[in-house]
C-alpha cells in the first residue's frame, strides 16, 4: 500500500503544529511504520530542535529539491525510534526557494523511493508560499488549534483555503486543553470548537507542563513517562492508522487519571500502546 | 443611444478570485462611459476591496479615454484595478506608463460563480468538481419574472473565515457563515444555519432589503447604507429564527413565529 502524506497546518502560529508532527511522528514510528517528518519551514526551522537531531542536519530540503544530494543523504534516522526520519528545512534560504510544484514532486519521490507509511509536513503559520508549499503534496490535513477565538479563527480560514485546494476533508486536533478551565467555564470546549470548525475531531492533547521541558530536551513527550500528552498523541496515531478510538474530554483526560489511581492503588493494567 | 445597445457596452462579471469589467470592442466611448458609470453605482458594493481586472478587448484607448477611464474607476469609485486586459498595443502601452499591470490575452476562467450583469443574470456551474456545490440555477426556469430582485442564489456550505459570496439578487445559504466571512447580495439574505460573520443585504440602496436567519449572532450586519454591530456584552441569543429589517433609519431585529 502506498504511503500516505499529512500536512499539519494551522494558520497562527505557536499553536503546537511542530509538537504534533513530532510526536505524532515518533508515535506513528514507535508503532512500526516507516515514518518521515518534513519540516517546510524554510528559513525558520524547528522540528530538527525539537526531535534533538539539530547536529546531525548535513542536506536539507532544498538540497533534496535542488538535486545537491538524494533523500536518502538528507534523511536523518532519529536516534530512539529507528523507524523515524526527520527532513530538515534549509535554515539560510527562504520559502521563495522552492515551489509548490517541486513539493509536490517531493512526495512523490519519498514515497515512491523511501517508501515512507507515513510522512507528516510542518507546515509554517501563515497563508502565504509557505504554505501553499507544505500542503502542495499532502494527501489530508490535519488543523491543529488551540481553545483560543483566535486560533479557531485563523483555522477556519485555513479550511476554506484548503478546500479551494481540492481537500475537503481536514480533521481537527485541539492542542492545549485545559480540563480545569473548560469546568471553570473559562475555556471553550471540543463542542463549542467543532461547532464553528465542523470538520472531523481527531484528537484533544490536553495541556501538559511536560512538553515544555521535552521540547527543551529534544525528546518527544511521547518518548518519555508521561500521563496527559503522550498518551493522547498515541490515541491519535491509532487513530490515524484506523483504529476507532472514541474521543471524549473526560475519555481523552480523565481516562489517565484513572490509571494513575488505579496504578496507585497496586492494579498495575498497563495501557495496550504504552511503550 | 438605444438603451439596448449601451447595456451591452460594459459588463461586470465575478469569478473566483476576481471580477472582470467587460468593455466591449463595438460601442462607442461615450456609450461605454455612461454604461460603466450606471453599473459602478449599482454594483459598488461588490467591488470593494475585491481585485478588477478591466478587459477592454480589442479596443484601442486613446491617452484622453484612458484617463478618463482611470478617473472613474480609481478617483470615482476607489475601485482597485489589478491588471488590464488588452489585445492593442497602444492601449498595453498607456497602461504601462500609467503603472497597471498588463495581461494580454483574454483568458478563459474555469469557474464562473456569479455573472453581474443587469440584463441576465445566471450562475453557471463549470467545473463541477471544484469547490463546494453550487447549484445549478436555470434562469429559464426560474423566473417569476424579468426583475433581477427575483433571482435568487442559493449556496450550500459552510462560508468560513475570508471568504465571501456576492450576488445581484436574493442570497439563500444552506450552512452556517463564521466569523471573518461575508455574504453581500442586492435584494435579500437567508441563512439556513448560523450567521456570525457579516451579512450585507440590499446592498447598492435597497434598504426595504432584510436578512433572516435560524441563528442570527452576526458581527455586523449591514442593510443599504445602514450598518449594525453586535453589541459588545454578549447579547442574548435565542436559538430561533430572528429577522433584520431597516425601521426609522436604524436595523432592528425581531423574533420570527
Amino acid at each position: 500500500m502506498a504511503g500516505k502524506s499529512y500536512v499539519v497546518t494551522s494558520g497562527k502560529g505557536g499553536v503546537g503544529k511542530t509538537t504534533v508532527t513530532a510526536n505524532l511522528g515518533t508515535a506513528l514510528a514507535l508503532r512500526g511504520n516507516k515514518v518521515c517528518v518534513i519540516d517546510s519551514d524554510i528559513g525558520l526551522r524547528n522540528l530538527d530542535v525539537v526531535m534533538g537531531l539539530e547536529n546531525r542536519i548535513v542536506y536539507d530540503l532544498i538540497d533534496v529539491i535542488e538535486g545537491t544530494c538524494r533523500p536518502k543523504q538528507a534523511l536523518i534516522k532519529h536516534k530512539k525510534a529507528d523507524k523515524l526520519f526527520l527532513l530538515p528545512a534549509s535554515q539560510t534560504r527562504n520559502k521563495e526557494a522552492i515551489s509548490p510544484k517541486q513539493m509536490k514532486e517531493l512526495m512523490i519521490r519519498m514515497k515512491e523511493e523511501e517508501l515512507f507509511d507515513y510522512i507528516l509536513v510542518d507546515s509554517p503559520a501563515g497563508i502565504e508560499r509557505g504554505f501553499r508549499n507544505a500542503i502542495a503534496g499532502a494527501d489530508e490535513a490535519l488543523i491543529v488549534t488551540t481553545p483560543e477565538v483566535s486560533a479557531i479563527r485563523d483555522a477556519d480560514r485555513i479550511i476554506g483555503l484548503l478546500q479551494a485546494d481540492e481537500m475537503y476533508e481536514p480533521k481537527l486536533v485541539i492542542n492545549r486543553l485545559s480540563t480545569e478551565l473548560v469546568k471553570k467555564g473559562d475555556m471553550m470546549d471540543q463542542d463549542d470548537i467543532i461547532d464553528i470548525l465542523s470538520i472531523e475531531l481527531l484528537g484533544i492533547i490536553p495541556e501538559d507542563e511536560g512538553i515544555v521541558a521535552s521540547t527543551n530536551m529534544g525528546v518527544p513527550i511521547v518518548l518519555l513517562e508521561n500521563e496527559k500528552a503522550g498518551p493522547a498523541f498515541k490515541r491519535i496515531a491509532r487513530r490515524l492508522e484506523g483504529e476507532n478510538i472514541p474521543i471524549s474530554l473526560t475519555g481523552d483526560i480523565e481516562e489517565t487519571l484513572l490509571n494513575r489511581i488505579k496504578r496507585l492503588f497496586g492494579i498495575n493494567r498497563k495501557e495496550p500502546e504504552r511503550v | 443611444m438605444s438603451r439596448r445597445a449601451s447595456s451591452k457596452a460594459v459588463e461586470i462579471k465575478g469569478y473566483e478570485d476576481n471580477i472582470n469589467i467587460i468593455v466591449s470592442n463595438d460601442a462607442s466611448f461615450s456609450e461605454v462611459e455612461a454604461e460603466l458609470l450606471n453599473k459602478l453605482m449599482g454594483a459598488k458594493d461588490f467591488l470593494k476591496g475585491v481585485p478588477v481586472i478591466l478587459d477592454v478587448g480589442n479596443r484601442s484607448l486613446s491617452p484622453q479615454q484612458f484617463v478618463k477611464l482611470n478617473q472613474i474607476l480609481n478617483d470615482r469609485f476607489n475601485i482597485m484595478v489589478s491588471a488590464i486586459r488588452t489585445n492593442s498595443e497602444q492601449t498595453r502601452r498607456l497602461a504601462v506608463v500609467n503603472g497597471w499591470k498588463v495581461e494580454h490575452r483574454r483568458q478563459q476562467r474555469k469557474k464562473i460563480i456569479e455573472k453581474l450583469s443587469s440584463s441576465k443574470i445566471r450562475n453557471r456551474k463549470v467545473n463541477p468538481v471544484k469547490k463546494n456545490v453550487i447549484v445549478e440555477q436555470d434562469d429559464k426556469k426560474l423566473k417569476p419574472n424579468s426583475d433581477d430582485k427575483n433571482d435568487t442564489y442559493l449556496y450550500r456550505g459552510t462560508i468560513r473565515s475570508g471568504q465571501r459570496k456576492a450576488h445581484v439578487g436574493n442570497l439563500l445559504i444552506i450552512g452556517d457563515v463564521n466569523p471573518g466571512g461575508e455574504i453581500i447580495a442586492t435584494g435579500d439574505i437567508v441563512v439556513i444555519g448560523r450567521l456570525r460573520g457579516m451579512a450585507h443585504a440590499g446592498a447598492g440602496g435597497n434598504s426595504s432589503a432584510e436578512i433572516i436567519a435560524l441563528h442570527l449572532q452576526p458581527m455586523q450586519l449591514r442593510i443599504a447604507d445602514y450598518i449594525g454591530r453586535a453589541p459588545d456584552q454578549d447579547p442574548e441569543s435565542g436559538s430561533y429564527p430572528e429577522k433584520a429589517s431597516v425601521e426609522n433609519g436604524s436595523i432592528v431585529i425581531q423574533r420570527i413565529k
